[in-house]
């Protein structure tokens, strides 16, 4: 069964945000929501490396967990997603994520949470595939038509990698080996568990 | 694990996206009400294109069943790289835009930018300009595009004959298509002027002049996709990771394979973090550390000596020079970089060959760029690295079509196809054009103001503001029209809004109204004409590397926008010169029944005419089936091998290099592939093969400038070096008679550059291997600009008064494109002035990855402005902590100008202690007030900021007038 | 209709994860939200998970820089 993941691959992301506006452009993600951010730690020193972070699809996913009204489901491929008509907007999400996914818009004057949003991995929600509905919910469901998520597919250096787990490791693989190093993947281990060394991973190994 | 969540509340400060986040209330933008419904049918078209071949039937179906969804393929109009987009249109409106893996140029990436881009087509919340607009009482009122042409006609015309038309500036474009930017240079040309210019002046005019002075063309001699052969990668004044982000795939890629990857900038810039040696050199001493490098080169034998015999001339010179001037000990003193890291950097590059320089903006932005960009070729040269794939000078350009404005564009020294302004040339268009010299020269106020370059982009301010008798024409100018070029790309701010404050007449077509509409405090006198962007009209667009690509016409022009080509038929219509200006045009009907030229016919007619660099096999035909068929050409050598013919066409891309990279040789007929790596005498000239141009003579002081016995392109029938062809050496060989009658008819008493039959190109290529424009030594000496051999001198504003006195600057010039300029005077006063002490910090001034150019176009970008909200500047924390300045804090950046301009402090150690730089994107504000109120309502960028360049100051390059925005002084306080 | 392709989906992807030998990852939690439809069950794909898989298989090789995606587009084109 095919299992939908996310790779950053460090040695490669140059922080151009093009992920960023490929997302808000392709589902109308207002302004102050960011279902996809880059994070760069060492910034302006040797060292400096950028990682492109949006919700996981964890395997284990704690906003799962921790939801007190179960709004959220997998589905088959693994992607985590959520009913916004079941959300209270509590946010135990948000503090129960450890990459900072849950976003929530403000709605009404009093500064009262909305309901959560987040990546959908482009899949859209529990509304029927490509409905109005849907496109207002969740945004557009690209996988639907056959096409992977939009910041991965406008990537500019092709650093953020979207798909099957297998396939995806397996272009990652192709790159560590080539360079030599880099082997390790940004999140890994804390969305899907195991090891953050490619070489742990099954099929990892050189 | 390298990357900690720790580290993130690190990176969410120094991020205003997540700041905005956190700190603002989030504000929503309503989404799109037609935008809502229109998913379904929008998405089974776009990936129709893209799906694997089994399904693409029924995806037609559905597409056919959901109405008019359509995909139109364009490129981004916004950096060089080219990068295609497919376009999703449903009913009209743009609803999605959808990567294209297939092209070879960026392979479906984008940078935020690119990936924004459907942002253009919004007709909601849209901050576009509208309508024509006219200032009356200091407030912006809607009016007809009739009246617009009439009243602005009417003034220009009485200007025309009150001054003269040298009283009038013409600012175009490089966002213009290449049919626009040739018309525009036609269209000025008739009105009798040569002030005109556009953004290649303040971009890359410094390399230009001083890379086609050393081997022929002027431009980027192989290409991003190139970098992929290439063994060592030199960036030097280049932050490719933000002003050119699709480049790094292949660079990262290169970088994977084994490539060395060295970065030298003032900043440790995000390109610089990828690389395996950083070099901190102190902005403005480029010649310092080329040569540094270059004396380590000849001191261990690395130099390619049978290159440099064969192709270079001079090299024996500069290698003294190099050695008397540059050794460790000085290099270090000018550009604060020790021994070793400039000697593991030249090592690196000799060890690692093919080895390729890339550089940008850092190189060329000074009063001595022209020095800079030699010495980097000097560089090459010496290293054989010209001429060879993986190597080359890979300069990369800003605009998306700034090199094809440059070819063929609006510039203020030449005529389309760098013919320059000589009687000859005027005579070569004329006839191109179809109409008659003697009343093309009629059109001018004499032959000689038609011969003189006219004034320039970066100097138009001072031809207002300057003593009418210190300036080389008769009035001063007191019209200004800007023409899709933004105002705070250009230096001395303070004095850019006496001089829109003191002429006639400021008119402003462009998309956007820009920071003109808002800069000068004026009653009256500005009109604002709105124009179409690229994605509203089809038309050719030339890429860095030389490739040209067609857009397709994506969606009608907005709101009452018109193409730039429709604008200029408009007011050609109202100046009398329209019948000769579209001649050779079939003219069709805009949806306003507004008549415009044919876009393909402008293109047929500068194939026709642009010989000297091969912009004549271009044809519209030929392009378009490159578009439908990019994915058969290879991601490394561009080439497409086999034989595929294009449906619509007929055509057969076999052998063709991806957009037929100019020069593309010849008729169209005769099917020269383009050239993807100039000067490359392996290949054969039909491959894309060549040498350096016989340009400068045979020969100098008695050494020959010619190209040695045995260095010939591939297969050429003459073995050695030789001069350019006409007839007469046609003749005197032997090969004129392989001519047809029709040929030798147009190519008697013509040379290769103005046979309009092409017939001396095809005999000397197809028949003979042998390139007409001769075969000569690139030229390490170029002994006609003020420094034959690259010399350093110091910025007009140095933070070193101490080395002013042992690297002064150039004496003044007098008239100097038609302006008198300042050299050692301004110098002088600074150092007497002590301006280095009360102005400690170097200002040096960049791209953001966000935002494009002025910026207009791309902070009125909703996606592109939540990013980046806020102008700031880079200081280092040392600087910040003598200051007592806070990360984000707001500041005061003054410079000796008297401009001071609120910023807020990116406290940081990109840049080292000393050194400071604000992004040039930003306007809107001026010296710490919001100019909200002074753009026209609904028009105004969602995001606006302090300008740089309202504090940037004197000093232009001593060969094309570039301004030195890339190393001047500040000093930095808290506000 | 979404109930037919819901059951239809759930035979699939029964038969998938007895084939496959990763443990079942998702945590025995209860969705009280609505049920929704598979991604393949829309017009594009018409339930054919095989077919929507092989789409999504070629287009991930479109992230490969040192693969053939583009080269395997050629053979496509007549």
């Amino acid at each position: 069964m095919a299992r939908m993941k996310f790779i950053c691959d460090a040695e490669r992301c140059i922080e151009c945000n093009g992920c960023v506006t490929a997302c808000k452009s392709e589902h109308e993600v207002p302004w102050g929501v960011n279902r996809r951010r880059l994070v760069t730690v060492n910034d302006g020193v040797p060292g400096e490396r950028s990682i492109s972070v949006s919700c996981m699809h964890c395997s284990d996913a704690p906003c799962m967990a921790v939801c007190p009204v179960d709004c959220f489901y997998k589905t088959d491929e693994g992607i985590v997603l959520h009913d916004k008509d079941l959300c209270i907007g509590c946010g135990y999400c948000f503090y129960a994520c450890p990459f900072g996914a849950p976003q929530f818009p403000q709605a009404g004057a009093f500064g009262l949470r909305g309901k959560m949003d987040k990546c959908t991995y482009c899949s859209g929600g529990p509304e029927e595939n490509h409905s109005a509905e849907e496109f207002r919910k969740y945004g557009r469901n690209r996988l639907a038509e056959g096409k992977l998520p939009a910041c991965a597919e406008m990537c500019s250096t092709k650093a953020l990698l979207a798909g099957d787990a297998e396939v995806i490791t397996k272009i990652y693989k192709t790159r560590v080996v080539t360079r030599g190093k880099g082997e390790e993947i940004w999140g890994w281990s804390m969305a899907y568990g195991g090891s953050d060394k490619l070489s742990d991973l099954p099929g990892g190994k050189a | 694990m390298l990357l900690t969540r720790k580290s993130e509340g690190h990176a969410e400060l120094r991020n205003p996206l997540a700041r905005a986040a956190s700190a603002l209330a989030a504000k929503t933008i309503d989404r799109r009400a037609f935008l809502k419904g229109s998913g379904i049918a929008a998405g089974s078209a776009a990936f129709a294109s893209q799906l694997p071949l089994n399904l693409i039937g029924e995806a037609n179906a559905q597409a056919k069943a959901a109405g008019k969804t359509e995909v139109k393929r364009t490129v981004c109009t916004h950096c060089s790289v080219g990068c295609s987009v497919d376009a999703v249109v449903q009913d009209g409106v743009w609803v999605r835009q959808e990567p294209v893996f297939d092209s070879p140029l960026n392979l479906g990436a984008h940078c935020a930018k690119g990936a924004s881009v459907r942002e253009h087509g919004m007709v909601e919340h849209s901050h576009r300009l509208k309508y024509p607009m006219k200032l009356e009482n200091g407030k912006y009122k809607r009016i007809s595009w009739d009246q617009a042409i009439n009243e602005i006609g009417d003034k220009l015309l009485q200007l025309k004959k009150d001054f003269g038309p040298d009283s009038t500036f013409w600012v175009g474009s490089s966002k213009h298509n290449n049919e626009q930017a040739y018309l525009f240079r036609k269209f000025v040309s008739m009105f009798g002027t040569n002030n005109m210019d556009h953004q290649a002046r303040i971009c890359h005019s410094t390399t230009v002049a001083g890379v086609a002075n050393t081997w022929g063309y002027g431009a980027m001699t192989n290409s991003y996709n190139d970098l992929q052969n290439a063994k060592c990668m030199f960036f030097i004044g280049s932050n490719a990771a933000e002003a050119h982000p699709v480049s790094m795939l292949h660079a990262l890629h290169a970088k994977e394979t084994g490539a060395k990857m060295i970065v030298a900038d003032p900043r440790f810039t995000r390109t610089a973090s990828k690389a395996d040696q950083y070099i901190r050199f102190r902005s403005g001493t480029d010649v310092a550390l080329l040569f540094g490098m270059l004396y380590h080169i000849f001191k261990n034998g690395w130099e390619d000596q049978p290159y440099i015999n064969d192709r270079v001339y001079g090299m024996d010179k500069v290698r003294e020079d190099v050695m008397k001037k540059w050794t460790p000990d000085k290099v270090t003193e000018v550009t604060g970089v020790p021994e070793a890291e400039v000697y593991a950097a030249a090592e690196t590059m000799s060890k690692n060959r093919p080895s390729t320089i890339v550089w940008c903006m850092g190189q060329t932005q000074h009063s001595i760029g022209n020095a800079f960009v030699r010495a980097s070729c000097i560089l090459q040269l010496a290293l054989g690295n010209i001429g060879k794939a993986g190597g080359g000078a890979n300069i990369y350009r800003g605009h998306d079509n700034v090199q094809g404005a440059t070819d063929i564009g609006p510039n203020p020294d030449s005529l389309p196809g760098y013919y320059g302004l000589a009687a000859g040339a005027w005579k070569h268009w004329c006839r191109v054009w179809g109409v008659d010299y003697e009343w093309m020269k009629a059109r001018f106020p004499s032959q000689t103001m038609m011969e003189k370059s006219g004034m320039t982009v970066s100097r138009w301010i001072d031809g207002v503001l300057e003593k009418n008798e210190l300036i080389d024409q008769d009035s001063n100018l007191r019209a200004i029209i800007y023409w899709g070029h933004a105002p705070n790309s250009q230096s001395r701010g303070l004095e850019m809004k006496q001089a829109m404050e003191k002429v006639d007449l400021m008119v402003i077509v462009d998309p956007y109204p820009t920071a003109a509409s808002a800069m000068p405090d004026r009653k009256d006198g500005v009109y604002l004409l709105p124009a179409a962007t690229q994605f509203e009209t089809s038309g050719s667009v030339t890429a860095s590397n030389r490739s040209i690509q067609w857009r397709e016409k994506v969606i009608e022009p907005l709101f009452e926008s018109k193409t730039d080509h429709a604008i200029m038929t408009l007011f050609a219509k109202k100046f009398g010169f329209e019948r000769e200006m579209n001649k050779n045009y079939k003219m069709v009907k805009d949806k306003a029944g507004t008549e415009e030229p044919l876009i393909e016919d402008i293109t047929r007619e500068f194939n026709k005419g642009s010989w000297t660099i091969g912009y004549t096999g271009q044809s519209p035909e030929r392009l378009k089936a490159h578009m439908r068929l990019m994915q058969h050409f290879d991601v490394k050598t561009l080439r497409c091998t086999e034989s595929v013919v294009d449906k619509e066409s007929g055509y057969d891309i076999k052998g063709d290099y991806f957009g037929l990279p100019w020069p593309c040789y010849g008729t169209p007929e005769v099917k020269h592939p383009g050239s993807p790596v100039l000067y490359r005498t392996d290949l054969k000239m039909m491959d894309g093969g060549g040498c350096f141009r016989a340009n400068f003579g045979v020969s100098k002081d008695g050494v020959n400038l010619l190209a040695e016995e045995g260095s010939f392109p591939s297969g050429s029938d003459i073995t050695t070096g030789h001069p350019e062809f006409d007839h007469i050496l046609m003749k005197k060989l032997g090969w004129w008679a392989e001519l047809t009658p029709e040929e030798q008819k147009e190519a008697e008493g013509k040379n290769w550059k103005t046979d309009l039959s092409g017939g001396i190109q095809r005999v000397c290529m197809v028949n003979h291997n042998t390139h007409f424009w001769g075969n000569a030594k690139a030229r390490a000496v170029v002994w006609n600009f003020p420094d034959g051999i690259p010399q350093h001198r110091e910025p007009i504003y140095s933070p070193r008064p101490d080395l002013v006195a042992k690297y002064p600057t150039h004496d003044d010039k007098k008239a100097f494109w038609r302006l008198p300029t300042l050299y050692k005077t301004a110098q002088q006063k600074a150092v007497t002035d002590k301006v280095a002490e009360k102005y400690p910090i170097v200002l040096t001034s960049g791209r953001l990855v966000e935002y494009e150019g002025g910026g207009d176009e791309t902070r009125s970008n909703p996606w592109l402005a939540e990013l980046q909200q806020e102008n700031f500047v880079e200081v280092n924390t040392k600087d910040a902590e003598n200051r007592g300045i806070k990360y984000w804090d707001f500041v005061w950046v003054s410079t000796p100008t008297g401009a001071k301009i609120k910023v807020r402090a990116l406290v940081t150690e990109r840049v080292g202690p000393g050194t400071s730089f604000i992004p040039f994107h930003f306007a809107g504000w001026w010296q710490g007030k919001d100019l909200l109120d002074k753009y026209p309502d609904g028009s105004a960028p969602i995001v606006r900021g302090e300008a740089v360049n309202t504090a940037t100051t004197y000093g232009y390059d001593s060969v094309t007038m570039m301004q030195e925005t890339k190393t001047t002084l500040c000093n930095i306080e808290r506000a | 209709m979404k109930f037919l392709a819901r059951l239809a989906a759930a035979g699939a992807a029964a038969a998938l994860v007895a084939a496959c030998t990763e443990p079942s990852q998702d945590p025995a939690r209860s969705y009280a939200g609505k049920e929704d439809a598979k991604a393949y069950s829309g017009d594009a794909f018409k339930g054919d998970k095989a077919k929507w898989e092989s789409a999504l298989a070629a287009r991930s090789e479109a992230q490969n820089d040192y693969g053939n995606y583009r080269a395997a587009g050629k053979k496509k084109t007549p």
